[in-house]
């Protein structure tokens, strides 16, 4: 019996003596196989990308869903309750983290900060950040696919909201006086006729992804520009000399100066960001930092008046009405509710044509039509309501939330005397102590337990799920459990799309397996019949069918191998050349098609491009080898059947 | 002296759709240990189904043949093998010899069958050609090589293993009239050290070389007769 060895040298002998023929049978296994290296990498490759580019941050949006209070229902829970506090609690969150697939779920609060500036970050054109929360890097997925960590000494993540991207502007034309009359059916009254105007920022998403700027939190507020006050018809504004606002400045100067270093008091905390990503398309109007340094921030700004404090101290007569602060009532810290429309109103000028001063207007505007059309609801507000300490009597609070919702106030409500800035002052950072049953203001509030988190109010939750999978039947829980949510995520649309590609790519790959199967097959088993007379001539000198086999095989198997060999090169070589192009086309079809409309991880590298899909690689060669073995082992084995007389028939 | 090869009444048929055709009929010799012999008649005799039946490249239908003590019916595929490999030398009349392989390769191959190491197997091949007068031509492929030096190396081949009998189909038949010389010299050689030598041709110069001639017509024996030495 001839061993192993002898026939494998005997093999190579062959293959080397018939380079030629070899090279015929070699080179186009080799090239096939080659291709195959390639289509199968590619496949990998593309499938991977696709995944890491498209699906991954899909489904990771998918794995998180937001609740949100719905603010009309929360008002009217709110006024029937008497309730100051609305909102999501821990209680919630326990509720939902009970359900099954959720794996987390977080309350998200607006942090408690006036005045929040972005100036750099646009060139010549500045805007506010009218809400910004705190959030769990877990949930950074539905906004932006970059990192959301905090790291000290580096800039911060932010993921802005494109709402916040309005520009106000004050435009009187050559007046110095506009009125404005309710009249008008119009919704946008004070925004079109009104000297205060905003006009949108225009932006690109992605040139602004990575940028870093500058954010600044508290400060005094710029003194507004000019008088706003209401007529029997209407509003009208004012313009205020240079002397009147020296003078206000000078008041609010010395004032201020009473109780705090006014240099400390007016000098906004200011952090560099970098944006993570922005919150498009959306109602909502909040921007998130990490909830890390969401707590840092709001433990630097709770210092500020703490650390610009005199040593004189304040009568209670002006907590919250001379100095306008937050409020803590021992369970949650935020605005009081009596002071947020004087708030509101006295605040920046920004904020006021935004939001809360067009949203009066218009409640404003509608009241007026319906006075005193319900006595009763009136009566209810009124028992709410109570004389905010050191007002006149007479003064009520009143809270804005409410206005829009009752239906109706009387006329003293409306004739609200805007508050001069000469008389009152928003305190950035001030917390007053609130008794919870009496609602008196008992003094300053220093310290928080920074350890846990904020008593703050929460409007939202987000809640991420184990799996996209499981999303319907949660959503279908949370409906259950009183959380009223609609679902309009198109999830299931991209799990199909995704098995789409890996499958026509698996089909791709495939096709080039089976031609270089078969092109194994076909070469092999002409390379057996054509050696038919070399079978006979060993038979009859004494080979056994199992010599005969050995022999065979070997010399097949160094065919397979020359050629796996080469092609693994070629393919190799084939795979690194093409990156680069593969790459660039790839990232055109990405921000084209899908990345125009969805946040999705664009940057692609021709290194992944590069990368060898060594396991399927392996597997094809493997596969190759078996095969040729296998169209091998059949004709070498009825060669070897055949008598050595046959065999060398045709030979002479 | 014993008999190296006895056929009993050995036939050949091969089936041609339903005709049955007899390539050997009823044949019944014996040959002598260290005697030669040379198979003669017309293309189609069935001389050389014949010698591959004796060296059992082949079986035949009907009747016994035993070579060397060895019923060859009562060995199967891997036993044939081995005795072709030991026990008869092939010579044929195109060489046979593997292009890809140098003179003293394919004369290892029987060697190497037979499971002799490469080393051993290369010292006896280059000794084996050095005896047929191929010492310079040892590492020559057999296209660089004469017909005559192809048909030497067959030689040395057959020789490999020691046979007892070498079978020869047709040896001379390519080759010019002086090489033919000298492979029937270096059979008589062959054939002086004890190896029974059978050979087929067509030949009757060369038959004449040998001490037994048979003749075979359609199958069949017709003349037996010995040469004077």
């Amino acid at each position: 019996m001839i061993s192993f060895f002898h026939s494998q040298k005997l093999a190579n002998k062959k293959l080397f003596f018939y380079k030629g023929r070899s090279l015929f049978v070699v080179v186009p296994i080799a090239l096939l196989f080659a291709l195959l290296v390639f289509a199968a990498s590619q496949a990998k490759n593309i499938t991977n990308i696709a995944h890491d580019a498209i699906f991954s941050p899909i489904q990771g949006q998918n794995e998180i869903i937001e609740l949100t209070k719905s603010a009309g229902n929360q008002r009217v829970i709110d006024i029937l309750n008497s309730a100051s506090s609305s909102g999501y609690s821990q209680t919630d969150i326990a509720t939902i983290s009970e359900l099954e697939n959720v794996e987390k779920a977080n309350l998200v609060t607006n942090l408690p900060i006036d005045i929040i500036k972005v100036s750099d970050l646009f060139a010549e054109k500045s805007f506010t950040i009218d809400n910004l929360a705190g959030l769990d890097a877990t949930y950074a997925a539905l906004y932006t696919n970059n990192s959301f960590e905090y790291k000290e000494g580096k800039p911060i993540p932010i993921i802005l909201n494109a709402n916040d991207f309005v520009e106000v502007y004050e435009d009187w034309g050559d007046k110095t006086e506009i009125e404005i009359k309710f009249s008008s059916t119009s919704n946008s009254t004070a925004q079109t006729q009104g000297p205060i105007k905003a006009r949108a920022i225009e932006y690109d998403r992605d040139a602004l992804i990575g940028k870093s700027f500058t954010v600044s939190f508290g400060g005094l507020q710029e003194l507004q520009s000019y008088k706003q006050e209401t007529t029997s018809s209407g509003f009208k504004y004012t313009k205020k000399s240079e002397k009147e606002l020296t003078t206000e400045e000078k008041n609010r100067k010395t004032a201020i100066s009473k109780y705090w270093d006014y240099a400390k008091i007016s000098k906004p905390l200011t952090f560099t960001f970098i944006v993570a990503g922005i919150s498009e398309g959306t109602d909502k109007t909040t921007a998130f930092v990490p909830q890390e340094f969401a707590t840092i921030l709001m433990k630097e700004y709770l210092s500020v008046p703490i650390n610009a404090r005199t040593k004189t101290s304040m009568p209670s007569t002006d907590y919250n009405v001379t100095y306008i602060g937050l409020v803590y009532d021992g369970v949650t810290l935020q605005e009081d509710a009596t002071t947020s429309i004087f708030a509101g109103i006295r605040n920046s000028v920004t904020d006021q044509v935004k939001s809360q001063f067009n949203t009066i207007n218009k409640q404003i505007a509608s009241q007026n039509s319906r006075i005193a059309s319900t006595n009763q609801q009136i009566d209810q507000a009124n028992r709410e309501a109570t004389r905010p300490p050191g007002m006149p009597p007479g003064t009520r609070r009143v809270d804005i939330s409410k206005i829009g919702s009752i239906g109706s106030l009387d006329s003293n409500d409306i004739k609200i005397k805007f508050p001069d800035a000469s008389t009152s002052y928003s305190i950035p950072g001030l917390v007053f102590k609130k008794d919870r049953t009496t609602n008196a203001l008992s003094g300053e509030y220093k310290s928080f337990d920074y350890t846990k988190p904020l008593p703050l109010v929460s409007n939202s939750i987000l809640l991420k799920l184990k799996n996209t999978s499981s999303r319907e039947t949660v959503v279908a829980k949370l409906n259950e459990t009183g959380f009223n949510y609609t679902d309009y995520s198109k999830y299931k649309q991209y799990e199909v799309l995704e098995g789409y590609i890996s499958t026509i790519l698996l089909a791709a790959s495939g096709s080039v397996v089976a031609i270089t199967g078969l092109f194994v097959l076909i070469n092999m088993a002409k390379f057996v019949s054509e050696s038919k007379k070399e079978i006979g001539i060993f038979r009859a000198i004494g080979g056994t069918k199992a010599d005969i086999r050995k022999l065979i095989m070997n010399q097949s198997l160094n065919y397979i191998s020359a050629a796996l060999v080469l092609g693994g090169i070629t393919g190799v070589l084939i795979n690194y050349t093409a990156s680069n192009s593969m790459m660039t086309s790839a990232q055109k079809f990405i921000t084209n098609t899908l990345g125009s409309n969805l946040i999705l991880n664009g940057n692609l590298n021709a290194a992944q491009f590069q990368a060898l899909d060594i396991e399927k690689i392996g597997l094809y060669a493997v596969g190759l080898i078996v095969i040729s073995l296998i169209v091998t082992l059949i004709p070498a084995a009825q060669a070897a059947r055949v008598s050595p007389v046959e065999a060398m028939r045709g030979a002479s | 002296m014993n008999n190296i090869l006895e056929l009993t009444n050995v036939t050949k048929e091969y089936k041609n759709g339903s005709k049955v055709l007899a390539a050997v009929k009823d044949l019944n010799y014996s040959l002598k240990e260290g005697e030669d012999v040379a198979i003669v008649g017309p293309s189609g005799s069935g001389k050389s189904t014949l010698l591959n039946l004796i060296g059992g490249l082949d079986r035949p239908t009907k009747g016994q043949i035993v070579i060397n003590g060895q019923d060859l019916s009562k060995l199967n595929d891997k036993q044939l093998s081995i005795f072709r490999n030991q026990t008869i030398g092939f010579v044929f009349q195109f060489f046979n010899l593997q292009e890809y392989l140098m003179a003293y390769e394919n004369v290892m191959i029987p060697l190497l069958f037979a499971g002799v190491n490469w080393k051993k197997a290369r010292e006896r091949a280059i000794s084996l050609l050095e005896n047929v007068g191929l010492a310079n031509r040892i590492e020559y492929y057999p296209r660089q090589l004469s017909g005559g030096e192809m048909q030497r190396v067959a030689v040395a081949r057959s020789l490999a293993n020691n046979p007892k009998i070498l079978l020869a189909d047709e040896p001379t038949a390519n080759l010019d009239k002086e090489s033919a010389q000298s492979v029937l010299k270096l059979f008589k050689e062959i054939n002086t050290k004890g190896v029974s030598l059978i050979v087929i041709t067509h030949d009757q110069n060369v038959s004449k070389e040998f001490s037994h001639v048979v003749q075979i017509d359609n199958g069949e024996l017709s003349i037996s007769k010995s040469n004077k030495k």
